[in-house]
């Protein structure tokens, strides 16, 4: 079939319904994709674009609509049957075997056989022919939980090459790169395309988009908004039809001059018998600061947070704050210290999803006098009250307060913990991943509280994966690799890939 | 208002609904095992529930049946509560006999209002050791919890046996049991034809102190954090490991209460092994009450029903009492394949929930 350019369109999705108990997740979105380009698709969470994919890759069915590949109708019962058409998925999350080998990890499902023995000779021509055409190296046999995170995610793509993959979905592949890795990344991208395969890439980072895409299918609330190119288009006008209306501004940073409010002395914490998950921290955070962590996932950013939380007790080193040693103090005596944590995970630490959105409320705060009364009769009336405030104040969207916290999204659960350890006036806010996996809006208002906070006094440590969030809120930023200060740079005048040599121990502490 | 409604709804609805779906289905398949006798499943139940709960004696046969497993049932339902699985009840108990019949009988010259309480702290004292031996030697060594549990089950059902049978035996001739228990350490009896005896009131007010203590005191919120979720709990500045410890201790507090009611109203003295399975069948009373008390005392008190009805049962009708047991039997066996299926649902849905929260980070 011949597009309205003339060039072949390897798919097409036409007026693609999918209706879910509550929600309408796609609403007659049709998408064009011509052969070796690369396609992105925007949207918030919840805008569609996850659904889109796990229709096009087989796990789910449509409702209505049709797919068409190279101008064939097709449907697929299952991701094998996708496969078959030579749909790829790479996951965002990746599913691969640590202990098994690189080579064992591309041929898993689609093993070459000889008899009833799997031929890993020719399994090996394969690959190696396969990485030659691709300029994308690996070493084949070491094991796959060894690699960096940027070559397991190649290892992903090349399994679906391996498996001869035309048309390649990559979700949010991004999320877990350095941006020397992402640049990498983009770079084999290109080549891809050049090579004639089709590239659907699912992101929310913007200027990503503006990078890498040919062709930028924006979605929202199940609808597709718009088809624009990147040259027609800029990052503010994708984020205005992407959220639907302009954003308000994160609040502005006020100078703000404080004393020194935490100071982590030489702290370690060892891992193991000789290992180190955290080694000769040294670091301070004043009142209006936001300190924030830099790194790739796993060099320590958890033990700092959750040695500074109070639930982990350092080997070695010690902790002052407001002046006081407070390294020996446990998670309740750093509560009523002042210091607060927004956890990584929130479903397993961060809330108690069986529980009530108001018993949630409380968490951490529930033998403040406010809560609980003589012989600790629980003042319900007042816990009630907390959660009415904390719901209008950060618009939770819930049905009630006595309703479980499960049964709110991912966002609203959030909000309730960030209300939660925002409402108590702490004075050093432990902040992980706050934005991890809600829509814009929501970060948007996490953010500005944040900033609201620092204004206020509050200091503030920043830990996340992503450095846009990081460099968008500190006024300092920390880079820890493997376990060690890397470096402390001024996030307005140092540049990101600077940034990145750091995280990638390439540059700084790591070294050593 | 509405909204409300179907909060509570959800709250309690499931709740109620899913054990007495439970026993219902139980009773069904019990009527399979009945019908080969000849005898009609529906008369026979006729007579247990008649039996059970159709007269003032049978009221009072019930509650005396029920009132070990009012105890056994909220140490067990406290337990899990408070997140841990305190299965060493039956050891617990036997623990409690010993204890409340030995002091009930060597320190006989004391006044009825020391008396009481000594028996019931030393009973409680007893218990409490018998968990904590298993209980610290877990939170310490990670030595495995179920089985030390069994392990000490078994020990106490023998070292008591030894104990009543030999160094401590009685006065009785052909019996093997402890001395009689002071007569002013005996609890009061309601009625000179049934065992009920002023455990009962206990019993019933500790319904109500954990039903209070659960539901409505930050011990309770906190218990039920860790029972919920552990790393929850330690990020709301609970100490884990010292936490299971209190609330095991508090469960076989209870647990010992339920040996103590036994030798002072029911027993006088200590039989070996007089216990028929209290300590298991109060896990699955718990289980079945979803750990609240309320509701423990309703399963209880039906247990017990069972129990007093199946054996007017047996003396009405060629049908053994046995069949009481396989009911019960049948009835475990759902919760524990409930509980399997609740533990895996949680983790699919938590794992739907981690992926959520990936989605777009």
């Amino acid at each position: 079939m011949e597009g309205e350019t003339g060039t072949v369109l390897a798919l097409e999705m036409r007026e693609i319904t999918k209706q879910y108990p509550a929600v309408l997740a796609n609403d007659h979105v049709s998408i064009q994709a011509e052969k070796g380009s690369i396609v992105c698709i925007i949207g918030e969470n919840g805008a569609g674009k996850s659904t889109l994919m796990s229709i096009l890759s087989g796990m789910e069915q449509p409702d209505s609509g049709e797919i068409l590949l190279n101008g064939e109708r097709v449907s697929f019962a299952s991701g094998r049957e996708a496969m078959k058409h030579k749909i790829g998925m790479v996951f965002q999350q990746f599913m691969l075997v640590n202990e098994l080998s690189v080579l064992e990890n591309i041929i898993l499902g689609a093993e070459p056989t000889k008899g009833v023995r799997i031929d890993l000779d020719k399994a090996r021509r394969e690959i190696e022919e396969v990485m030659e055409s691709y300029d994308m190296k690996l070493p084949l046999d070491q094991p796959a939980g060894s690699l960096w995170i940027g070559l397991q995610q190649k290892l992903e793509i090349l399994k679906v090459l391996y498996r001869g993959a035309e048309i390649i979905i990559l979700d949010e592949p991004t999320a877990v790169l350095t941006p020397q890795e992402t640049k990498e990344l983009f770079v084999n991208m290109r080549a891809l395309a050049e090579k004639g395969k089709t590239l659907l890439f699912i992101t929310h980072k913007l200027n990503e988009v503006m990078e890498v895409a040919d062709d930028i299918y924006v979605m929202r609330s199940g609808k597709l908004i718009t088809r624009v190119s990147p040259k027609d288009t800029s990052v503010e006008d994708l984020s205005l039809k992407m959220v639907g209306h302009e954003l308000p501004p994160i609040m502005a940073r006020a100078e703000v001059k404080g004393e020194k409010l935490l100071t982590l002395e030489r702290v370690g914490v060892r891992r193991g018998r000789e290992g180190y998950a955290l080694q000769g921290i040294d670091m301070t955070i004043s009142r209006g600061e936001i300190l924030g962590v830099a790194g790739i996932s796993g060099n320590g950013q958890n033990e700092l947070a959750h040695v500074v939380a109070g639930l982990l007790k350092p080997s070695e080193g010690r902790i002052l704050f407001q002046g006081k040693d407070i390294t020996a103090h446990d998670r309740r005596l750093r509560i009523k210290d002042g210091i607060s944590y927004i956890p990584e995970d929130r479903n397993r630490m961060g809330a108690c999803l069986s529980w009530s959105v108001e018993d949630n409320s409380i968490g951490g705060y529930q033998d403040m006098p406010r809560f609980s009364g003589p012989l600790g009769v629980l003042r319900r009336k007042a816990i009630e009250k907390q959660a009415q405030e904390m719901v209008e104040k950060f618009m939770i969207k819930t049905p009630g307060t006595k309703v479980k916290i499960a049964s709110l999204s991912g966002g609203n659960c959030q909000k309730v913990i960030v209300a939660r350890e925002t409402a108590f006036d702490a004075s050093l806010i432990i902040a992980s991943e706050p934005s991890r996996g809600i829509d814009i809006h929501a970060i948007n208002s996490i953010y500005s509280h944040i900033m609201e906070l620092r204004n206020q006094g509050c200091g503030v440590l920043l830990i996340s994966s992503s450095l846009d969030e990081v460099l968008t809120l500190s006024d300092r930023v920390m880079i820890l690799y493997e376990g060690k200060i890397a470096g402390v740079v001024d996030p307005k005048t140092t540049p990101r890939e600077e940034i990145g040599l750091y995280m990638s121990g390439a540059k700084g502490g790591g070294q050593e | 208002m509405k909204e409300r409604i179907s909060v509570l709804g959800e709250k309690y609805g499931r709740a109620i609904l899913r054990p007495i779906a439970t026993i219902a289905v139980a009773l069904v398949i019990g009527m399979l095992f009945i019908l080969p006798t000849g005898f009609s499943p529906l008369k026979a139940y006729g007579i247990i529930f008649k039996g059970a709960f159709g007269s003032s004696v049978g009221w009072l046969g019930t509650l005396a049946k029920a009132t070990p497993l009012l105890f056994t049932g909220l140490a067990a339902a406290f337990a899990s509560w408070g997140g841990c699985f305190n299965i060493g009840i039956e050891g617990q108990l036997y623990m409690g006999a010993m204890a409340a019949a030995l002091v009930g009988h060597f320190c006989g010259g004391l006044p009825g209002v020391i008396l009481i309480p000594l028996c019931l702290i030393a009973a409680m004292a007893a218990a409490v050791l018998w968990a904590l031996i298993p209980g610290l030697l877990n939170n310490k060594l990670e030595i495995n919890i179920f089985i030390m549990f069994f392990i000490f089950n078994n020990i106490a059902s023998l070292l008591t046996d030894y104990l009543a049978s030999n160094p401590l035996r009685g006065e009785l001739v052909g019996v093997e049991a402890t001395g009689r228990i002071a007569a002013q350490a005996r609890f009061f009896r309601f009625s000179n034809y049934s065992d009920l005896n002023g455990g009962l009131l206990i019993a019933l007010g500790l319904v109500l102190l954990f039903w209070f203590v659960q539901y409505k005191t930050r011990f309770g919120y906190e218990c039920s954090a860790i029972g919920q979720n552990a790393t929850f709990g330690e990020y709301i500045g609970i100490r884990h490991a010292r936490r299971s410890m209190l609330v095991l201790t508090i469960s076989a507090m209870v647990a010992g209460l339920c040996g103590a009611e036994q030798t002072m109203g029911v027993l006088g003295r200590f039989y070996p092994n007089f216990s028929s399975d209290y300590g298991f069948t109060g896990i699955s009373i718990g289980m079945l009450a979803n750990d609240n008390p309320i509701a423990v005392a309703i399963f209880a008190i039906f247990f017990g029903g069972l129990t007093y009805g199946g054996q007017q049962l047996e003396s009405n009708s060629a049908i053994s009492s046995d069949l009481v047991r396989v009911i019960q039997a049948i009835v475990i066996m759902f919760i524990s394949a409930d509980f399997i299926v609740k533990k895996t649902r949680a983790k699919r849905r938590n794992k739907a929930r981690e992926k959520q929260g990936r989605e777009g980070a």
